[in-house]
């Protein structure tokens, strides 16, 4: 710990500058952000009615900031965020491949190994996932960080954690397809690593001089989705891990794709 | 016995008082201030005036135009009272008040409405609001032939009041604009131009009343003659008088004949000039429909001076002592210049009129040789607003001058840097040498050796200490030749040398060569030039001629950190600041309107910041503000009135800092009083239309030297919230106050 409070304290120094105004003299902000969406596509970490993966809910990415005045009209900005959400299970209803959706191809067992979800689907599969992020901060010309019209770049990195009912799976009776198996599948626990690129387009003002309000909009894109997708090829429909995966990736891709956020704050030092 | 005594004490003082009325001026002058109590209408808000007058204005088609007039004359009229241009108790304004009694003797109720003032301009003019102030012109007064001339001038704008011309003009100009005016109902070119035609009827419905007033008057009508003629010829000085070269010239700077233009240009204004697309009627017109009307059958009972003649030619001479300075703060130098020779003919020891020749000599020196070393004409604009705004200065075309004061553009326009800079020098060193006592002109003095050194290059050695007269007397052209060889025999060279020599001392080309020649025997003279030489600034200057382009570059880049590094953070302790600028402009199809209401909250609300701003950082914070006076606050009003002067002059500069703050040598008082150099100025100005727009300035001068220490503007596309405002206003007093690592 003291290393990063060292590591801190070096970095401040190095990008502290005395003709840097800040706001009122004072150019840290602590802040929390909540990152928001309704979502097209995907249930919430509770709810999976009807029982779909289409099922609309509101996304929610709560988000510690820490920033730094640091140039003229840029700011470092440090944030760990926290996501929760909820993967829905797939009933072999449609498929996510474009004629899949268009022909509404069905699959009794879509999951690899020729299993189905016997359990209950509007209980999705819990997905968590603590991202860190590391972005700068670009205020419009004219403006004074911390106040004003912001463009803002970063890198997030996602550790994911899928958590899902895995005892209550099934498989077709060898001897009779139609005649449904109860069995386990996968270790019901996975964890995953994953990277993407934000661009938010936001406004930061700063009230009563102490308290910031942060709101603004946000565009990520991860880069992993179209090497799980396209690249692993067919994998996901053999391994299970690479399916939940998948599964995972798709959906914080569909959550972080576009993201209204509104973020509340104090003027630290 | 002892009563009689005192009588004779009392009569001897008005004697001596009434015979210093004219010999006042002989050694000196001292330009006008406001004194004794700020009158009652200078005190109240304009908002609250806008609220009341709002209350009378009646129901009907016309109540929102008519609303919108009053809150903005009334914001305009507040910010004119308050900008230190009105003269308030003065013996100018004490006099025009007392012909406007005598021209509305009979009716007291008007006359009780209208609140008359001088103001400091240059212009020849005067102007009228609907709500009775009337305001003269010191230009006009110092142009007027005489007191009914002035009553006409009064009658005339009085006209305007009581028809409430402007009001029914801007009414009349929103219905032509919409077409819905039975005046016009034309194409849109022709309402455009019934607008002026509207303007024009006023007038002359102006010029027709102010005689009637004029006649139920008991002053001369006949005396109205020449009224048109101040009007035709405003464009010109208040005398004409030929320009004599000896005027810059002594026994041994003679400048060359052919500086001197033989013959000047003839007065050929043209009074029947087309006005097609002008608020007044022109001359010939207005001349035509009042000068039938001049003859009655009482003229000899009437007068031409009811109040005074002595008080009028006292004022009249006091308004064109005026003038030199106004035509100053104008950076009409060269009016100035010439103002000040016609009265110095008349005052010919008079060191305020030396001073505003020296003061004009001054900047058209720097300004030329700023011209030479800076091709560019940038100029700083603030929010893009046109009083804010300026060009660099050149001496105006000759050839568009009439009249005798022609010569003097001619003069100075024929003079290159060197030239100006040496002429310069020398009137200002005289003027200072039978005035040593006074420290602008040594200052102005120590300003030009400076010039004279650093920008112009010229050194003691470039300055013969012999006249011409005694060099071809001596007939020294041959004795350098003889001296360094008398054997030898004279080569081809040294013939060149000599027919060189005989030339420049027989042409009068190289004037500025012998202009010193006098002043070289002072020693004090050549203390000054010895000390101004070691004091070269311009080093870096003269040697990037000869440098590579990498290594130009090089330099240019080190000078540019330099600059950088030295205005960068300031560590200024204390800085006076002015009442802070702030427009909110509303943008309603197309057409632009001041929210005058929130924009007067916004500007208290911008003081406030700036104050915390200030307080926050410890910088020693203090604002001349004209808000929450008293009748007893004149000394406030006067040093505001300094302050804008000043500001006015320097913004007219531009951002030529070397040329000086010329207008006001108040300004000293100013800073001695505050004890600070540094006058802040901030403002933002916010348009709302579709989108929000803001433009934010910060402008820090040094007011001893008119130097720009920072400058900042902000444009942003956001609503100007307190945060947003507060950040800009510390990011610029930060710069101002914390000292540099």
């Amino acid at each position: 710990m003291k290393l990063v409070y060292s590591l801190l304290f070096v970095v401040l120094a190095f990008v502290s500058n005395a003709q840097i105004a800040g706001y009122y003299g004072k150019r840290c902000v602590i802040g929390y952000s909540n990152y928001f969406m309704i979502a097209p596509k995907g249930p919430g970490p509770l709810n999976a009615n009807p029982a779909d993966e289409a099922s609309p809910t509101l996304n929610n990415v709560h988000c510690l900031n820490l920033e730094y005045v640091y140039k003229e009209r840029k700011m470092v900005c440090v944030s760990a965020q926290y996501l929760i959400t909820g993967v829905a299970y797939s009933n072999g209803t449609t498929n996510d491949t474009f004629f899949g959706e268009m022909f509404g191809n069905e699959d009794q067992y879509p999951y690899p190994g020729g299993y189905k979800y016997a359990g209950n689907f509007s209980k999705p599969a819990l997905l968590r996932s603590i991202n860190l992020s590391l972005g700068i901060k670009t205020f419009k010309k004219g403006f004074i960080p911390p106040v004003g019209r912001y463009r803002k770049l970063e890198v997030l990195m996602f550790f994911e954690k899928l958590k899902y009912d895995y005892q209550n799976f099934a498989h077709a009776d060898p001897n009779d397809y139609d005649l449904a198996v109860k069995g386990s599948l996968g270790k019901g626990e996975y964890t995953y690593k994953n990277i993407a690129f934000a661009c938010t387009f936001g406004y930061q003002r700063i009230l009563n001089d102490k308290i910031s309000l942060d709101y603004g909009i946000r565009f990520a894109y991860t880069p992993a989705l179209n090497i799980i997708t396209i690249a692993a090829g067919d994998e996901y429909t053999t391994n299970v891990t690479a399916y939940f995966r998948r599964e995972s990736n798709l959906r914080i891709a569909r959550e972080q794709l576009i993201n209204v956020h509104l973020g509340i704050g104090f003027l630290a030092f | 016995m002892k009563k009689f005594f005192v009588v004779k004490i009392v009569f001897a003082f008005i004697l001596l008082f009434t015979g210093s009325v004219y010999g006042q001026y002989d050694s000196n002058y001292m330009p006008l201030t406001s004194s004794g109590l700020l009158p009652e209408e200078f005190l109240k808000t304009a908002r609250s005036i806008s609220e009341e007058d709002i209350k009378t204005i009646g129901y009907g088609t016309d109540r929102m135009a008519k609303q919108q007039f009053t809150i903005s004359s009334n914001y305009f009229l507040r910010d004119l009272l308050l900008s230190g241009d009105v003269l308030i108790n003065d013996p100018l304004g004490n006099y025009v008040n007392k012909v406007a009694d005598e021209l509305l003797k009979n009716d007291p109720e008007l006359r009780k409405q209208i609140h008359i003032y001088v103001t400091k301009s240059p212009d020849v003019n005067a102007h009228a609001f609907d709500k009775g102030f009337i305001f003269i012109n010191v230009g006009l007064l110092a142009q007027l032939e005489n007191e009914a001339q002035l009553a006409y001038v009064l009658a005339h704008e009085i006209t305007h009041v009581v028809k409430k011309h402007s009001v029914n003009q801007y009414i009349e100009n929103i219905k032509l604009d919409k077409g819905t005016s039975s005046y016009e109902t034309g194409s849109y070119e022709a309402r455009n131009i019934a607008k002026y035609r509207f303007s024009q009827d006023n007038e002359t419905e102006a010029d027709a009343e102010g005689l009637a007033r004029i006649k139920e008057s008991r002053y001369s009508v006949k005396a109205l003659n020449g009224a048109f003629d101040v009007l035709q010829y405003s464009y010109l000085p208040f005398e004409l008088v030929d320009f004599k070269k000896s005027f810059f010239e002594d026994q041994y700077l003679i400048l060359p004949d052919t500086f001197f233009l033989k013959k000047t240009a003839e007065i050929k204004s043209n009074d029947d000039y087309d006005d097609t697309k002008s608020t007044h009627p022109n001359i010939r017109k207005r001349r035509g429909a009042v000068e039938p009307e001049l003859a009655v059958l009482d003229e000899a009972s009437r007068k031409k001076y009811i109040v005074s003649e002595e008080e009028f030619k006292k004022v009249r001479e006091i308004a064109r002592f005026e003038s030199c300075r106004l035509y100053l703060v104008d950076r009409d130098y060269i009016n100035a210049i010439y103002a000040s020779y016609i009265l110095l003919e008349k005052y010919p020891e008079n060191v305020y009129l030396k001073k505003v020749v020296a003061k004009a000599l001054y900047n058209i020196t720097i300004a030329e040789s700023y011209s030479n070393r800076n091709k560019s004409k940038y100029t700083y604009s603030i929010a893009n607003n046109a009083r804010l705004s300026s060009k660099s200065y050149s001496i105006p075309d000759y050839e568009k001058i009439e009249g005798p004061s022609q010569r003097v553009y001619y003069l100075l326009d024929q003079l290159d840097a060197k030239e100006l800079n040496t002429l310069a020098l020398s009137y200002t060193y005289k003027a200072y040498k039978k005035n040593p006592q006074d420290l602008v002109l040594s200052a102005l003095t120590d300003s030009l050796f400076s010039e004279l050194v650093n920008s112009n290059q010229l050194y003691l050695n470039d300055f013969s200490k012999t006249s011409k007269a005694q060099l071809l007397a001596l007939d020294t052209v041959k004795a350098p030749v003889e001296t360094v060889d008398t054997t030898a025999e004279e080569s081809k060279y040294s013939k060149i040398k000599k027919q060189q020599q005989k030339v420049e001392i027989t042409t009068d080309e190289n004037f500025t060569k012998y202009a010193f020649v006098g002043l070289l025997e002072d020693a004090e003279f050549v203390k000054r030039f010895t000390k101004a030489s070691k004091g070269l600034t311009r080093k870096a200057e003269e040697k990037k001629d000869n440098l590579t382009y990498k290594e130009r570059k090089k330099l240019e880049d080190q000078i540019a950190k330099e600059n950088k590094n030295k205005y960068t953070l300031l560590g200024i302790e204390k800085v006076l600041f002015l009442e802070p600028f702030y427009m909110k402009v509303k943008t309603v199809n197309r057409e632009e309107m001041i929210n005058y209401f929130e924009s007067e909250e916004k500007q208290v609300k911008l003081a406030e910041i700036q104050k915390k701003c200030a307080d926050r950082l410890n910088l020693n914070y203090e604002m001349i503000s004209t808000k929450n006076m008293t009748t007893a606050d004149m000394e406030r009003y006067n040093l505001n009135s300094i302050m804008n002067d000043w500001l006015t002059e320097r913004f007219n500069h531009g951002d030529n800092s070397d040329e000086m703050i010329v207008g006001s040598d108040e300004i000293k008082t100013l800073i001695e009083k505050y004890g600070t150099k540094y006058l802040a100025w901030t403002g933002i100005y916010n348009e709302k239309g579709k989108k929000s727009h803001n433009t934010y300035f910060f402008i820090l001068f040094n007011l001893e030297n008119g130097e720009v220490m920072k400058y900042e503007t902000r444009y942003t596309k956001s609503k100007d919230n307190t945060d947003l405002v507060t950040s800009f206003v510390y990011n610029s007093l930060m710069h101002v106050a914390k000292k540099p690592k």
